[in-house]
């Protein structure tokens, strides 16, 4: 099975990250993560490491609704930055509107489209999911 | 001789003889005078003296020349004959008197002789014949008189010698046959004139009566002329007896042809004249100068009602109702003055039941053969009817008008056919502010309508027709085209205030269907106007609201799923991190609490979602498909609770629906009869269809426990309602499937008998292709 060394939350909300962050332990999700908790802030940080090629995370799950930058504005702009490794984006969302599900499709940079809340079973299959996209 | 001629005779020397016829000629009655052969008087009668004017002259021995010196010479030569021995006489022969006069007279001259025959002298007689000879002219006279009377009476004679079977005809009775002068008739010819038949027989019988029996007769016939002509004759036979027999017929013969076709078309007039008055419809009066009623015919009788006796003790005032005593009375005086020919006059009459009867009277004068008024010819029709409508028609303009004053708030205006205002009613005048002598007869349409809106009009229409459309015109463009057209409209107050109004307009025809005019009607819509912005404005609003609503709805529903989800999340991480605690008794609580919220708020995301469906995702379904489908969604209950199903919708119902939500009601609904079926009886479901109208029906009926309707009909369709204490109820199933339907422009209907079962009606749409 193929690790995934960094992965990156992109969310505002505190007890979802602290709940995501030790599910993926007791997953073996991955070995570092990333955490942000809007568009914008992480956009300034990964912007510079993706130019730089070092330290990238391989996964990012995306928040849709957040404050001063939401996921689907940060979609537009990192969907834009030259990279040389390739980032899996998994939209994590309580939304269930379909509009937004189909909006989701319209990203090739975007996997998959999951519904809060998580369990352990659907990181177990994002995992093994991911050596097939990486 | 000569001796004896220069000697004068001595009477007393006569012989006995001579001298007693001398003594007799001198005594003789007649003129009578006796002469020597000198012609010398020896005697004369007194009638002689009387005749000759010698009565008081000496004449004896005289000499007849000398008294009558101027005698004529061819009488001098008649006596010289005599004396030589001859006798001669003249039958009419006449002299001149002295004083101018002829005198008529026959005369006779004898020689007497004496002893030895020697001529003694001569006797001469005259008789004076002058007054039958008078009598001769005179008669001559009459008879040319009579003649010609005759001829220009065209009155012929004829006659028929029964003995010498001679027939004779005058010029006259010539000229009527059309025979030239020179005609001779015979019997036969004569009778065959007369036209076969009836005619010839009545002269032949009728003359053979009065030639054989002397029987007069007088006849009018008819004969045919030479030139074939048919002609009215009368002809008279009077008998001639001789000796008791009868030799000769004759009469006169005359042409009445004119006369008698003049005096049968005279009476065919006067039948004609009979037959129009007696039986004409309408009726027909003469009437004397005095008012009475000389005659009268049935149509009088019908329109008055009396009998003609009865009207004829009544005068014309009798029967004229009181106030139309005076009408025309004025025009029968010019009448009888002769100034005019005839008048016509409408009046009331009062009928026999005293009822009133309008009439319509024409009077026209009859004038005897001097010229003065003799009569009145009346003829009277009955208008009663006429008069009805007239007074009904009247009657519905004056209420007409009326209608038209009333409308104090409608403006009824009328225009001709060039849009000139030719009425205006009180509305009218009320909302626009101008007086209706202002502006009738003087100002058109285009004084209240806004120039702006007239000239966007005449555009659209002149577009829409495809020819130039006035900005006039444009108000009566529909109606010209025979339609009538209502629309919205600015009107300007004579204060220059605007308006808003409703107009109709509708085309006036005239009795050909000529369109002459064009009646509008409009409406103050002010207030009308005002509401609608209110009602705008409050939608606007509603919709405002709507969508704050559904966004709250959004965020209320996506924010609550972000807590939930963290709370199963969290959760689950203690099942995982700290398995002891999930011995605790309150830890199932907690989750039992997390699932609800869970649910909950899943419901509510349905709820919400639907409210963004429109119509325009609607599409044509086949509902025996659908309906197939839900039955096989709770097949495996069935067979569970031995269950069955009887399906009888047409296989080519479709209906305009949703997928999804069709697929939902349907199993919502199938779901429900399984669920609160009653544990009693088998169950048992029936799902049939028919169409309404628009509406396509799905009824799903079962026999399961039913629902008290009366307790809960009207939250049965709420949110989070149950009514069973069926642990399987969502009561938010049926306000989901309400909502699906009514959001597919559909309803639903609910019947239902506790205990016995329960029908719900789906009404969905069909499709109109």
């Amino acid at each position: 099975m193929t690790k995934i060394e960094t992965a990156c939350i992109i969310d505002d909300d505190p007890i979802f990250v602290f709940a995501a962050k030790r599910m993926m332990l007791l997953a073996n999700f991955c070995e570092s993560f990333l955490v942000f908790h809007n568009g914008k802030k992480a956009l300034e940080s990964l912007e510079p490491l993706m130019r730089n090629g070092d330290n990238l995370p391989e996964v990012v799950l995306l928040d849709l609704n957040m404050p001063v930058m939401d996921g689907w504005q940060f979609l537009d702009h990192f969907i834009q930055i030259p990279t040389t490794k390739k980032i899996i984006v998994y939209i994590v969302t309580s939304s269930i509107d379909p509009e937004d599900l189909n909006k989701a499709k319209s990203y090739e940079v975007v996997s998959n489209y999951i519904v809060k809340p998580i369990n352990l079973d659907m990181l177990t299959e994002i995992l093994k999911d991911f050596p097939k996209r990486a | 001789m000569t001796d004896l001629k220069n000697q004068l005779i001595n009477i007393e020397k006569l012989p006995e003889s001579i001298r007693s016829q001398v003594m007799f000629i001198n005594e003789a009655p007649t003129a009578i005078a006796m002469f020597d052969n000198n012609m010398r008087y020896l005697a004369a009668s007194g009638q002689w003296l009387k005749d000759y004017n010698l009565l008081d002259k000496q004449i004896i021995g005289k000499s007849h020349y000398d008294l009558s010196p101027y005698l004529r010479e061819d009488w001098r030569k008649v006596h010289q004959e005599c004396l030589m021995g001859k006798a001669k006489s003249g039958e009419e022969d006449f002299y001149k008197k002295s004083d101018g006069s002829v005198k008529w007279f026959k005369w006779d001259v004898k020689p007497w002789y004496l002893e030895n025959h020697v001529v003694g002298g001569i006797l001469i007689f005259t008789a004076d014949i002058t007054p039958a000879k008078y009598r001769e002219e005179l008669l001559f006279k009459y008879q040319d008189l009579l003649e010609r009377t005759n001829e220009a009476a065209r009155i012929g004679t004829w006659e028929a010698d029964l003995k010498q079977n001679l027939i004779t005809w005058s010029n006259v009775t010539k000229q009527i046959h059309e025979v030239a002068d020179d005609f001779i008739p015979s019997f036969d010819t004569a009778i065959n004139f007369y036209k076969e038949g009836e005619n010839r027989e009545a002269i032949l019988k009728h003359f053979n009566a009065c030639a054989q029996h002397g029987q007069d007769f007088t006849l009018e016939l008819i004969i045919i002329t030479t030139n074939g002509v048919e002609k009215w004759i009368k002809t008279t036979g009077i008998p001639v007896w001789e000796n008791d027999e009868i030799v000769r017929v004759y009469g006169l013969f005359q042409d009445i042809d004119e006369r008698t076709k003049a005096n049968k078309a005279l009476a065919l007039q006067e039948e004609q004249f009979r037959q129009t008055f007696e039986f004409a419809a309408n009726g027909m009066g003469l009437i004397g100068l005095d008012g009475k009623w000389l005659k009268v015919n049935q149509g009088i009788c019908n329109i008055l009602g009396y009998t003609k006796e009865e009207l004829s003790l009544l005068t014309f005032s009798d029967i004229t109702y009181q106030d139309d005593l005076l009408k025309g009375l004025e025009q029968l005086d010019e009448l009888i003055k002769g100034n005019i020919d005839s008048y016509q006059v409408e009046k009331r009459y009062l009928n026999k039941a005293q009822q009133i009867v309008w009439v319509l009277i024409s009077v026209s004068l009859v004038k005897n053969n001097l010229g003065e008024p003799s009569h009145l010819i009346s003829q009277i029709n009955n208008i009663t009817q006429r008069k009805l409508a007239q007074f009904q028609l009247q009657e519905s303009l004056s209420k007409l008008q009326g209608i038209q004053d009333a409308s104090t708030q409608v403006c009824i205006i009328e225009f001709d056919i060039d849009g000139k205002i030719i009425f205006f009613n009180k509305g009218a005048e009320n909302l626009l502010g101008y007086a209706a002598q202002e502006v009738v007869n003087i100002e058109n349409v285009t004084l209240f309508h806004l120039k702006e809106e007239l000239a966007s009009r005449a555009a659209t229409l002149s577009k829409e027709f495809g020819e130039e459309i006035s900005e006039q015109v444009s108000v009566f463009a529909y109606p010209l085209k025979g339609l009538f057209e209502t629309r919205e409209w600015t009107y300007v107050r004579k204060d220059k205030a605007t308006f808003p109004i409703l107009l109709t307009i509708t085309a006036i025809k005239n009795n050909l269907g000529n369109v002459n005019g064009f009646l509008a009607i409009a409406t103050d819509i002010s207030q009308i106007k005002l509401a609608e912005a209110e009602v705008n404005s409050l939608l606007t609003l509603t919709k405002e609201q709507n969508e704050r609503l559904l966004n709250f709805a959004h965020i209320v529903s996506h924010n609550l799923r972000s807590h939930s989800g963290n709370l199963s999340m969290i959760i689950d991480l203690i099942k995982m991190e700290i398995p002891e605690v999930t011995e605790n008794d309150f830890f199932p609580l907690l989750i039992e609490a997390s699932e609800n919220l869970k649910e909950t708020i899943s419901h509510l995301n349905e709820v919400v979602a639907m409210n963004n469906k429109t119509n325009e995702n609607l599409s044509s379904l086949n509902l025996v498909e659908y309906v197939e489908k839900g039955i096989a969604n709770i097949q495996a209950s069935l067979v569970e609770t031995g269950g069955y199903i009887f399906n009888s919708v047409k296989e080519d119902s479709y209906v305009m629906a949703i997928p999804a939500y069709l697929e939902s009601i349907l199993l919502n609904v199938l779901t429900n009869a399984v669920k609160y079926r009653s544990l009693q009886r088998k169950l048992c479901i029936k799902i049939s269809s028919w169409t309404e109208g628009a509406y396509t029906i799905v009824a799903i009926t079962d026999n399961g426990i039913g629902i008290d309707l009366q307790a809960h009909g009207s939250k049965i369709f709420g949110m989070y309602k149950t009514f069973h204490d069926n642990e399987d109820a969502r009561g938010v199933g049926l306000f989901i499937t309400k909502n699906q339907i009514e959001t597919m422009g559909g309803k639903i209907l609910v019947e239902s008998v506790l205990d016995q079962g329960t029908t719900f009606k789906i009404y969905l749409k069909h499709d109109q292709n």
